[in-house]
């Protein structure tokens, strides 16, 4: 009789175990307990249902391990990290199958997380937009088309911008397409599928999926942000995660919090899905090393939705103006802070970003 | 070379998109990796194109045939035109930056050098600030800001006040920027 092991694994990215660290309990990559405003709670049950059939492809009742979960939480928000990992160990969660299960799993949690983020934001959007608010302008009532009340783009920045999107996703195919694994030729393909070679079968169907699962998250990422799109351009406040001025002594501080003081400084965590930091004055390079107080701080640090942060961060990196054969980025960097923040300011009202 | 070709490539990978984003959660997958062969050929005719140009240009650059200094300099004053062209299709249509415009870039620089050896030097460029594109103008106001400011800053000023979020006006914006602060144009690294 072979009796199985349970145990805990190190969160990495290649992680395919049940993992139990500061940030949480994670399954792979994806959390089952995660820390919300300095609690740590457990996802609900039908969202751990949902990402667990999902990884095991196979209906799954979370009834059994609800309450092991409460207790990993209980004992993360009790600083007993201790108690945590036996908990953990005693949920009896089998590792995933495979990367593809994993990275499955950690689609389907941003589509979980999207749709409860865009429901969100629709509800904020129906409140605010009006025919008089500059700020949120809404079409009026009697617009035809039933816009009547929606959400109206302004001075042409949404078009701007869209059209910026669609650009960088047609980058991001170029990349996709040119990475992909799909050696094979049509003919072959169509041969291959109803199982004839079973070994080539799955290399490929593990191609094909691992491209798909590339094309799905922009899929996700351009939902983020053609729906930013919508309210654009920001205030700067808007995209400040912050309006209270604080310095962090890293980037890592910024987001995990200062390790001297762990239960009072703030920190602010991920950018959430879809989403990423955006540093108004770069961090790196020259102005790693450089003494830049202000860098980690809530004044120059914003949040943006991934693909409109890779548009930004592709206009540091053509040539600089002086030919000193660096890029846009290493020249700002021999320019002071000031300069380089209204340089970085300047960009993204440029791109209708920022109004 | 037609740049419109380039162009039209960039419209397949959007019709891509679009076939693909409708099979994501298909469950045919001989329909999903047919979609996928066709991305790469996309990208193949999208290397053939880029390929291509930069080889046109970088034979400009062959100074072996016999010709007149005028005939030469006029050569490359065509290819810088189709350069600077090339270089902001790359960025506008594809956001290819770091590989793609840099790359033009480069070649941009060794035309100018190529040209500032032909008397009476880079001014001959100057020909270029009256182009009817705007993304020619600018790329020769940049190499020319430190030798004629008062013609290339209005010039500059009026690229980036009418192009809108593209290459033209960000490198204008960035020249108007570095003559500013450091009186430098982009000659002037070439030259050092």
């Amino acid at each position: 009789m072979i009796h199985q092991f349970w145990r805990l694994s190190e969160c990495t990215e290649t992680n395919l175990g049940l993992a139990c660290t500061g940030d949480g309990l994670f399954l792979g990559c994806t959390p089952l307990v995660e820390r919300r405003e300095g609690r740590f709670v457990v996802r609900d049950q039908r969202v751990v249902e949902r990402l667990l059939s999902c990884a095991y492809q196979t209906e799954f009742s979370a009834n059994r391990i609800m309450c092991g979960l409460a207790t990993v939480a209980a004992a993360l928000n009790a600083d007993d990290s201790c108690l945590a990992r036996i908990a953990a160990v005693h949920l009896q969660i089998p590792d995933l199958p495979n990367e593809i299960a994993r990275d499955d799993m950690e689609m389907e949690d941003i589509l979980i997380k999207s749709v409860d983020g865009k429901s969100a934001s629709q509800s904020r959007e129906t409140r605010k937009a009006s025919p008089d608010d500059p700020k949120h302008p809404g079409w009026p009532a009697g617009t035809p088309d039933g816009l009547g009340g929606k959400f109206r783009p302004k001075d042409g920045s949404a078009t701007v911008l869209s059209q910026k999107i669609k650009d960088q996703i047609k980058r991001r195919e170029l990349r996709m397409n040119l990475t992909a694994g799909l050696h094979v030729g049509i003919e072959a393909l169509a041969n291959l599928i109803p199982g004839a070679e079973l070994a080539a079968d799955v290399a490929m169907l593990a191609d094909l999926a691992r491209t798909i699962g590339e094309y799905r998250k922009l899929s996700i990422e351009a939902a983020a942000a053609f729906n930013f799109v919508q309210n654009a351009p920001y205030d700067l406040q808007d995209l400040q995660v912050s309006s209270d001025y604080k310095e962090f002594s890293s980037y890592d501080a910024f987001v995990k919090g200062q390790p001297s003081s762990r239960f009072m400084s703030k920190y602010f965590g991920s950018a959430g899905d879809g989403s990423q930091y955006h540093h108004l004055v770069t961090q790196g390079g020259a102005n790693a090393d450089a003494v830049l107080p202000q860098l980690q701080s809530t004044e120059n640090i914003l949040v943006l939705p991934t693909l409109l942060h890779e548009i930004v961060t592709d206009e540091y990196l053509g040539p600089a103006p002086d030919d000193s054969g660096t890029t846009l980025y290493q020249w700002l960097q021999t320019q002071s802070y000031q300069v380089q923040r209204e340089r970085g300011l300047k960009i993204l009202r440029d791109l209708h970003i920022l109004k | 070379m037609e740049l419109e070709s380039l162009v039209k490539v960039g419209e397949k990978l959007i019709n891509l998109w679009d076939e693909i984003s409708g099979l994501l959660d298909s469950e045919d997958h001989v329909a999903q990796a047919r979609a996928l062969l066709r991305g790469r050929e996309i990208v193949k005719e999208f290397e053939r194109f880029k390929t291509e140009a930069l080889a046109i240009i970088a034979a400009l650059l062959d100074d072996s045939n016999s010709v007149s200094d005028d005939e030469r300099a006029a050569s490359l004053i065509r290819g810088f035109e189709f350069g600077a062209r090339l270089a902001d299709t790359l960025h506008d249509e594809f956001r290819d930056i770091a590989d793609g415009e840099t790359k033009v870039i480069r070649l941009m620089d060794k035309v100018v050098k190529a040209l500032n050896a032909i008397s009476p030097g880079r001014i001959r460029l100057a020909v270029l600030l009256d182009h009817p594109d705007p993304r020619v103008r600018g790329l020769a106001g940049s190499y020319l800001i430190d030798l004629m400011p008062e013609r290339v800053i209005p010039v500059l000023q009026q690229v980036e006040q009418t192009e809108d979020a593209n290459s033209a006006h960000f490198r204008a914006d960035a020249t108007l920027l570095c003559w500013k602060l450091e009186r430098k144009s982009r000659f002037s690294g070439l030259s050092a």
